[in-house]
């Protein structure tokens, strides 16, 4: 886990200074005072023996600075190789990777993490003729341009560091392969652009960095005041505020039509649009959730932005032709095919005591009128009395009991010769119209027994908030996306026709896909999409562990 | 940073000047002596930038120094009567045991065998310090967690080293030590290379960054991996003392809290300070205007603090947890009432 840390802010006085310094350096180097007339070869001679003193300091055994030294062989490898040459003393790269660090924040990392300040005054104190020092030069900026380039391409975190309900696979950056690419990269900008996040996902949310940078800078918004929900037509002194906040953001007219109090349908619509973007209910009336929504400050919704964004870093880098991704934050799961959504609906997601994990896995297959079987904790803790006292009851909604390969009736079973420690039987509910899971689950067979199913109960899929569940995800159109799934899946002969006639027989059937296809279990509280950038709750308070982390807060100091 | 106990000679002068005064001063409770006597007599460290050391004209400054003159402030009421005595680690707390010293104002790490075990009492806390790291700002490290692999300076002989290689052990990180008798030895190793970072306490860390040829080539990590909240110390046999001692610091502290400091109450305008002190005197010993000359003479807790370690002095040491409660700190103190 790193640490911000207040270093030396670089200022465009001091690139200056080192382009002056690198002048002094190509001049040195090249062209020495008694033969002005620089050849290509006297500089790649120059250029060839810095670069043998890097290779004998990384060879020898000596102790080298902490950055080099925890890079040693990965350098090493790189300079001795064939055309492994010099990256930052040549052209005006050192002042590119300066730069780029010094432009860190777009990318919603800290400039002040990055010794900037330290590596433009290596070079500017530099004795030119000192072929070591230049080559340990070299060596302190291809280790920071490592890690800056670690920290843009794969996080700052191990994603379950910062929090244990995050599974992805850690990434680790391919150091050897970023020199290869940097050497050969027409400019660092080039490179620092195919290196991070590549996902659409990203860059998006990078323009809306920018673009609440901006709102910041120019003030941000006032709050709105509380009171009771206001509704279009009504007259109300609040209304001006609302104007005013909503210029900001979601093009309201600041001035509005001759009487300004009055909610007019021109600021209706843009109550609306804002309302999309939070996932709240779109009716235009502007209730708590709304006022709560809007006097979040500009800070704290650039904070959202860099914190998604720091999570795409740790998502993988390809994420499948085509693939499933949901959002817990978002109640919202998409279904995508070459970079296009094609699908979009609403999931319900764990309680924030059963989280839903995040994680990334493959649908290997779906089953349609699937069985449900009870947890066994939950069997005994929850069921049992109802075992004993009504069976029958149990039975009418379609359970039955499980030993081994016999499946008994509830009513043939003597209840009260089991308990707690002495319970043979898996307790499990047959297809049907009443069965917990619907008519379909899409499995992606995972260590949290976490899938996708339909559900009997439809009625939360209206709330606008929707963490209801132990863990799994409930979707809300699930024979639509069963019927795309097949077909992303390479599974011919299900049309729509043939899922609806299986249903309709209650009897269980899997079918397996012929290619799994990908899907990304996602925590994310701000995203860009057709609405514009929107943001939403921290049901888990998972994005307050990431900030804490990142400003250093878990010790208090 | 928490010394080992281990017997040394306190140096020739100042076991002369003592005996002095030990002797005087052998039946009497500490106050009186102290009224007698009309100086503090004062145990500081041997130099440590901030806390306690002479400047280029030979006079006491610092954190702990400015802490022995609100004492003779409220005792006497005049800060000028201290007589500074300078400790080593190891002879700090035998020195106060011994009557050598009315008070120990230096650097002193709280713990239960000191508090317990030598009949001294730690009267409260002045500074929230914490085990820390420096490291060349080139490496471009934010956290102790990246200096894997590194080689670390460190002075032997306390619980410093055994802290880091705990902390480090537990990252599953493997980092060597390179171990020094003396700060400034680790500090020059250090400022040679010989080590990719030093650790110690932080505000420790702060004064030999100040001491290096170029401090802005360096920087502390914010990361504190233990706790060391240094107080002032003084017998725990004279309740009178104790009590008198420990509601300076307090009131120090108390005074920042009620807006008081050194020109409000010189403009006279404090009669809060007036307020505080003529309720507490009686029960303290002190005159009635003890803690406007506190204050006048010193400042509050804040004060003393950005005069002595902060970022407008060599120290640059940001107040942190060491701000008041009311202010994102944890410095609080009950109420003077």
């Amino acid at each position: 886990m790193r640490r911000p840390f207040s270093s030396f802010a670089l200022s465009r006085h001091s690139v200056r200074l080192l382009a002056g310094a690198f002048l002094v350096f190509t001049t040195a180097v090249v062209a020495p005072p008694m033969a002005r007339a620089a050849t290509v070869q006297e500089l790649q001679r120059s250029l060839a023996i810095i670069r043998i003193n890097a290779i004998d300091l990384l060879a020898k055994g000596e102790r080298l600075p902490l950055p080099i030294q925890q890079r040693r062989d990965i350098l090493r490898a790189y300079y001795e190789e064939q055309g492994g040459e010099l990256l930052w003393l040549r052209d005006d790269r050192p002042e590119q990777l300066v730069a780029a660090l010094d432009g860190a924040a777009a990318d919603g990392l800290r400039p002040d993490d990055y010794p900037t300040g330290q590596l433009l005054s290596l070079l500017q104190e530099t004795d030119f003729k000192d072929v070591r020092g230049l080559a340990l030069i070299e060596l302190y900026f291809s280790a920071a341009f490592l890690e800056y380039t670690a920290d843009l391409s794969v996080g700052r975190f191990l994603p379950s560091k910062v929090d244990p309900n995050f599974f992805l696979k850690a990434r680790s950056l391919d150091q050897g392969a970023a020199l290869q690419a940097v050497a050969t990269a027409d400019s660092l900008d080039d490179f620092f652009e195919s290196w991070q996040p590549s996902s659409s996902y990203y860059a998006s949310l990078r323009g809306a960095l920018a673009q609440y940078r901006e709102f910041e800078a120019e003030g941000g918004w006032d709050l709105v005041p509380l009171g009771p929900p206001l509704k279009p037509g009504m007259t109300d002194p609040r209304v001006a505020y609302i104007r005013a906040r909503l210029a900001v953001t979601d093009a309201a007219d600041p001035e509005g039509p001759s009487g300004a109090d009055t909610y007019d349908p021109d600021l209706v619509a843009a109550v609306e649009r804002f309302q999309a973007r939070h996932g709240l209910d779109v009716d235009g009336v502007v209730g708590p959730a709304v006022l709560v929504a809007m006097n979040v400050p500009v800070e704290d919704r650039v904070q959202e932005i860099v914190l998604a964004m720091e999570r795409w870093r740790w998502m993988p880098r390809d994420l499948g032709q085509q693939y499933l991704m949901v959002n817990i934050a978002g109640f919202d799961l998409r279904r995508v095919k070459d970079g296009e959504t094609e699908q979009r609906m609403s999931v319900v997601v764990g309680k924030p005591y059963s989280r839903t994990p995040v994680f990334s896995d493959m649908v290997r297959y779906i089953e349609l009128n699937p069985y449900w079987t009870v947890p066994a904790g939950i069997a005994v803790k929850e069921e049992l009395g109802k075992l004993r006292s009504n069976p029958g009851g149990l039975a009418a909604q379609g359970f039955e009991a499980v030993r081994g390969k016999d499946v008994f009736d509830l009513r043939s079973i003597n209840w009260s010769n089991y308990g707690p420690g002495n319970f043979p039987f898996q307790l499990r509910q047959q297809p049907g119209p009443k069965n917990a899971l619907g008519r379909v689950k899409f499995m992606f067979p995972n260590e949290h027994s976490v899938y996708l199913h339909d559900t009997p109960s439809r009625s939360l899929f209206a709330r606008s908030e929707r963490a209801f569940s132990h863990g799994c995800i409930r979707v809300s159109q699930p024979l639509d996306l069963a019927e795309q799934v097949l077909v992303a899946g390479g599974v011919s002969g299900w049309n729509r026709d043939r899922i609806n006639q299986t249903v309709a027989t209650d009897k269980n059937t899997v079918v397996k896909l012929n290619e799994p296809l990908p899907i990304h279990l996602t925590y994310l509280t701000a995203w860009v999409d057709e609405n514009g950038v929107n943001f939403r709750k921290d049901i888990y308070k998972q994005d307050a562990k990431l900030l804490a982390a990142l400003d250093g807060k878990a010790l208090a100091w | 940073m928490i010394r080992n106990p281990a017997a040394r000679w306190m140096a020739r002068a100042t076991v002369c000047s003592l005996m002095l005064l030990a002797t005087t001063g052998a039946r009497a409770g500490t106050l009186e002596d102290v009224k007698a006597r009309g100086t503090v007599v004062c145990g500081v460290s041997e130099g440590l930038g901030g806390f306690s050391e002479k400047d280029a004209a030979g006079t006491w400054r610092g954190f702990d120094v400015d802490f022995c003159q609100a004492v003779a402030l409220a005792v006497i009421g005049d800060a000028a009567k201290v007589d500074y005595v300078p400790l080593s680690a190891t002879d700090r707390f035998k020195a106060l045991a011994d009557k050598k010293v009315d008070l120990l104002a230096r650097n002193s790490t709280w713990t239960l065998s000191r508090d317990a075990g030598q009949g001294l009492e730690f009267v409260g806390v002045s500074y929230f310090d914490g085990q820390g790291f420096m490291v060349p700002a080139l490496y471009g490290a934010t956290s102790p967690l990246q200096l894997n692999g590194a080689t670390i300076c460190v002075v032997s002989g306390t619980t410093t080293q055994d802290n880091a290689a705990a902390y480090f052990d537990k990252a599953g990180l493997k980092v060597s030590f390179l171990p020094f008798a003396e700060r400034q030895d680790a500090r020059k190793a250090y400022a040679d290379g010989q080590c990719d970072a030093y650790t110690a306490d932080r505000s420790a860390l702060a004064g030999e960054r100040a001491d290096l040829p170029k401090p802005d080539g360096h920087m502390i990590l914010n990361d504190v991996i233990s706790k060391e909240p240094l107080g002032p110390v003084v017998r725990d046999d004279d309740a009178k003392w104790v009590n008198l001692v420990r509601w300076v610091l307090f009131g120090l502290i108390e005074a920042e809290e009620s807006g008081l400091n050194q020109s409000n109450v010189a403009t006279g305008q404090a009669t809060e300070a007036k307020r505080l002190g003529a309720s507490s005197g009686p029960l303290l010993g002190l005159p009635d205007d003890w803690l406007a000359k506190v204050i006048g003479g010193v400042g509050n807790s804040g004060e003393i603090f950005e005069r002595n370690l902060g970022e407008e002095t060599p120290m640059q040491l940001a107040r942190g947890i060491n701000a008041l409660w009311t202010q994102g700190g944890i410095l609080y103190a009950p109420p003077l009432q």
